[in-house]
Parts: C-alpha cells; sequence; structure tokens
C-alpha cells in the first residue's frame, strides 16, 4: 500500500515539474512562432535610422522603441523606489521587531501583497488629483506616478523575501558575527545579508517582472500610446505591456497583431536582460559587503 | 606583542539559574574554572552545556534576547581584573573580543582564508594592513594552519578540508587573543586524523588562554582536559570520575 502511495506521489511531483515547464514551454513556443516574423529593425525602431534613434536624433513613430525606453525606465525608477525601503523594512522585520509588532506588520504586508494591482493603480491617480489640486496644476499622472504607484505595489514582496531570507538563516551562522566580537550593525551587513542576498534576489526578480508586465497600474497614472520617449519623469511615457494590451484589444489586421507578440517577445528579453543585471549585481554584491567590512 | 602576554582569564559561577521561557535550563550553578587549564563540560544532550558556554560570552542574548533570563553572577578574569560580564557597563563586543568562541561545525565565510582570519580583527577597527599580516599569519601558526595554507591563503575557505576549516575557525578567534576560549564540541564533526591535530592544538594553547570545552567524548576529554565537570539536569557537578 505504502510502495502504490509512494510511487503516485513519484509520478504526481515529476508529473507537476513536467507540466509547469511544458506550460511554460508552449507559452515562449507560441510566443515565438506568432511573433517571429515580426521581429525585426523595423518593429523596434519603425522608418527611423537605427543610429539616429538610438542617438535620440530622431524620434520613433512608428516602432517599439519608445515603449522599451519607457518600460526600462519604469521598472528602474520603480525598483529603484521600493527597493532601499523594501530591504530595510525587510531587515527591520527580521531583526528588530518582535512579538506582536512583528505579526502585525507582516500581516498588514501580506495584504497589501494580495491587493489587485487596479486598486493600486486606482490609488495612485487618486494621489495625482490630490497633488494636482493642492500643490501644482502642473502635476498630472505621469512616469513618476506610475513609478511610485508600482514601487507600493512591489514593496510587500520585497519586504516579505527580505525577512523570509533573513529569518531563515541558520542560528549557528547568525551567531559567527557576534562571536567574533561583530556589533548588530556589522553583523547585519557583512555577514546576514551577504549571506541571504540570493533568496533577496528571488524578490527582486518578483519586483521587477512584476513592475515590467503590469499594465492596470499604469493605465492610471501616465502611460499612453503614442508619447514617444519620455523626456522627463513629469512626463507620460509608452510601455511595453500596454502595447501589447492596446494592440491585442484594437488591432485591425493580422499584421498588427503579429507586432502585438513581437512585442511580447520582446518584453521577455527585456526581462532577462533586467535579471540577468539583477543576478551580476548580486554575485558582485555579496562578495564586496562580505569583505568590505 | 606575543599571544601567550595576554593575561589568562579565570571563571567564577556563582548560583547561575537561566531559563528560556518557563523552562529551566541551568539550576544554580556554581563553578570556578581555573586559569590556563582546560575544563572539560560533558554531560548527555539538552543538558545546558552549550547554554552554559553562551552564558560566559552573553551569546544567548544574541539567540534568544526576549525569552531568556539569566540570574546570579558570573566573574571574568579580563584585562587584568575580575568582571562581573553582566553588569551593563561592560560592552558586548568588547567581552566577545575577550571571550573567543569555536562552534561545533567549522563556519568559515565565503571569503579567503586570510580574509576569514582577518575579519573579526576588521571588525574591531584594524587597518593597518601590515599589522593585519603580521597577526594572520601568527593566528594561523598558532592554529597549526599556517604551513598547509601559507601558498594559498587568497583561495576560498570552503575549499580547505573539514579539520582545516575547524583550525581556520580557531586561527579566527584566537587573532582577537582571547583571554577565554569557549570550545562547543570542537572535534565532532571531523574525523580521527583531524581530532588530534586539534587536541594537540588545544593542549598548546593552554600556555595563552583558559579554556572551556564542551565534550561527547570521554577518551578525548581524558586525553586533553586538566579538569572534567559533568552537567546534569541543569547542575554542574564538581568533578567526574572517568
Amino acid at each position: 500500500m505504502m510502495r502504490h502511495a509512494f510511487k503516485l506521489f513519484h509520478v504526481w511531483v515529476w508529473g507537476s515539474t513536467f507540466l509547469l515547464l511544458a506550460a511554460t514551454g508552449t507559452v515562449i513556443g507560441f510566443l515565438l512562432v506568432r511573433g517571429w516574423a515580426g521581429i525585426g529593425q523595423e518593429l523596434v525602431f519603425g522608418e527611423t535610422p537605427v543610429l539616429a534613434a538610438l542617438m535620440l536624433q530622431r524620434p520613433v513613430f512608428d516602432g517599439l522603441f519608445p515603449a522599451m525606453v519607457g518600460t526600462l525606465a519604469l521598472v528602474m525608477l520603480s525598483v529603484g523606489m521600493a527597493l532601499p525601503v523594501g530591504l530595510a523594512t525587510g531587515i527591520y522585520l527580521a531583526e528588530y521587531a518582535t512579538g506582536r509588532l512583528s505579526s502585525l506588520l507582516s500581516l498588514f504586508f501580506d495584504i497589501l501583497a494580495g491587493m489587485p494591482s487596479i486598486v493600486v493603480g486606482l490609488f495612485g491617480f487618486s494621489i495625482t488629483i490630490f497633488l494636482h489640486h493642492r500643490f501644482s496644476g502642473k502635476i498630472y499622472p505621469c512616469l513618476f506616478i506610475s513609478a511610485l504607484s508600482l514601487a507600493v505595489l512591489v514593496l510587500p514582496y520585497l519586504i516579505r523575501t527580505t525577512q523570509a531570507a533573513l529569518e531563515a538563516i541558520p542560528v549557528d551562522l547568525r551567531l559567527i558575527g557576534p562571536s567574533l566580537g561583530a556589533t548588530r550593525f556589522q553583523n547585519i551587513f557583512h555577514v546576514l545579508v551577504p549571506h541571504s542576498l540570493k533568496s533577496i534576489l528571488s524578490g527582486i526578480l518578483l519586483a521587477i517582472g512584476r513592475c515590467a508586465e503590469d499594465t492596470a497600474v499604469i493605465m492610471l497614472t501616465g502611460v499612453v500610446v503614442s508619447a514617444g520617449i519620455p523626456k522627463s519623469i513629469w512626463g507620460n511615457f509608452e510601455a511595453l505591456p500596454f502595447y501589447i494590451y492596446y494592440v491585442s484589444a484594437q488591432y485591425t489586421d493580422a499584421g498588427e497583431l503579429t507586432r502585438g507578440y513581437g512585442a511580447a517577445i520582446i518584453l521577455l528579453l527585456l526581462c532577462a536582460f533586467l535579471f540577468g543585471i539583477s543576478f551580476w549585481l548580486q554575485h558582485r554584491l555579496s562578495q564586496r559587503m562580505f569583505e568590505r567590512v | 606583542m606575543k599571544m601567550n602576554e595576554a593575561p589568562a582569564a579565570k571563571v567564577e559561577l556563582r548560583n547561575v539559574r537561566f531559563d528560556y521561557g518557563s523552562a529551566p535550563i541551568l539550576n544554580g550553578v556554581t563553578a570556578d574554572f581555573p586559569a590556563h587549564c582546560i575544563t572539560a563540560v560533558v554531560g548527555p544532550s539538552g543538558q545546558g552545556k552549550t547554554t552554559l558556554l553562551m552564558t560566559l560570552n552573553r551569546l544567548w542574548q544574541e539567540e534568544r534576547p526576549t525569552v531568556g533570563r539569566l540570574a546570579g553572577t558570573v566573574r571574568i578574569h579580563l584585562n587584568g581584573g575580575m568582571v562581573d560580564i553582566y553588569q551593563d557597563r561592560y560592552d558586548l563586543t568588547w567581552l566577545r573580543r575577550r571571550v573567543g568562541m569555536v562552534f561545533q561545525s567549522p563556519n568559515p565565510l565565503p571569503m579567503s582564508i586570510y580574509k576569514n582570519v582577518a575579519f573579526p580583527l576588521k571588525l574591531a577597527g584594524e587597518n593597518r594592513d601590515h599589522r593585519m599580516e603580521e597577526r594572520v599569519q601568527a593566528a594561523l601558526r598558532q592554529a597549526f594552519l599556517w604551513d598547509e595554507v601559507k601558498d594559498r591563503l587568497d583561495k576560498d575557505a570552503r575549499e580547505l578540508s573539514g579539520g582545516q576549516q575547524q583550525r581556520l575557525c580557531i586561527a579566527r578567534s584566537l587573532i582577537l587573543r582571547p583571554e577565554l576560549l569557549l570550545l562547543d564540541e570542537p572535534t565532532s564533526s571531523l574525523d580521527r586524523r583531524a581530532c588530534e591535530v586539534i587536541e594537540s592544538l588545544l593542549a598548546h594553547l593552554k600556555e595563552s588562554c583558559t579554556m572551556v570545552m564542551v565534550s561527547h567524548y570521554l577518551e578525548q576529554v581524558r586525553r586533553i582536559a586538566d579538569r572534567v565537570m559533568v552537567m546534569e539536569n541543569g547542575r554542574l557537578l564538581p568533578q567526574a570520575a572517568l
């Protein structure tokens, strides 16, 4: 009986993994089949010469280049805003907060993590209206407000992964620093955080992915179909996920839909590029934090 | 300054009680650990031997700061005088630099051999390279490791064998020139050959510091300990008939 149960469990575990891999492969394969034909210089730069577009000498009207730059700026800005706060709060929860306060804050961030992105978008939109009426009539939905809203959206992931990563450190390791005369600060920054950077990175990757793909938040806070390359953080911007949504909702011919699939492939590649940078930074940073006492 | 110039410590425990929450761990421990000796603490698992060690450098306050509660007096001879280590005026970092600790499993940090040994010195604010090199070399020699690693100090410490890693951890503690060294089953994860090297190393270290060692191996205790105490039901019995 137990042998059959174990076999069944084995099949279930392997089957689930295979199913997941197959699903991922199918999605990527489907995108490649449908979108590969659309991939090319024209999809990105339209009819604008590549060099002129890259040097920002001539605007790109019918290509994805502005949306790529907009997405990149949005991700970097929002993760840049969320990361310091998320890491600090995660460290606070894991290393300083105790008892009821810790449980209460953890519950609060879990609730925040479950909040639908459209609600966060609405929050960003309300903030914009408030700022517009109270402070300056020049404040409109813009890249900054979108990034701020996305930062709020991904903060709980960063906080909870940092907290979980630090709390998972075994006691033996946790005690090395103090046993060698490290202060609490030294132990956190030269032993504990470098040790948990790999796990913290998973939260950062999740945040990057979420910022790159989320459409609901940016729809309400500053993204438009055609804005060109953002001139400042106070202006409108284009973004790949919104382009994909727009094209798939309103395409008029097969060619346009193929461009939408092409945009999805580019979005995946952009995410892969950002993930690559994060891995590289994590490796460099953990060594430096260990060694720079 | 040579290591053996450091003053040796002597420990006095007077009616030390320690509770984790409502569970009593130490139940009125009274004992003296003489200077320049290895005092071995033996006894079954779960009797509070590691906790006893952690009361001597207040490390339990890092592990379970909110639930641990200590009563009684712990005095250690440090810097030329007896010090009640639970008086607030003594800085924890200062105390832990004077009272070193080596754990059950070797725990080198993911950095080079040199940087591992220099780590505590850097934490203490030493930035002069030549001074650091001298101290690292001295500590590695003291831990019987210098000859084995002198040509590969920049290699990752985790590439060393288990016994070498443990000696590295001992060197890392010794670089701060502790007056008291706490050893929590330092050879439990090592093979026989590595154990012998460490035993011989500990016998040599008696000249420079006092040691309190928790061990499960009675043979080992017989070989190197000057004094043996048995921990039973949270009490430390002064002498064991081994």
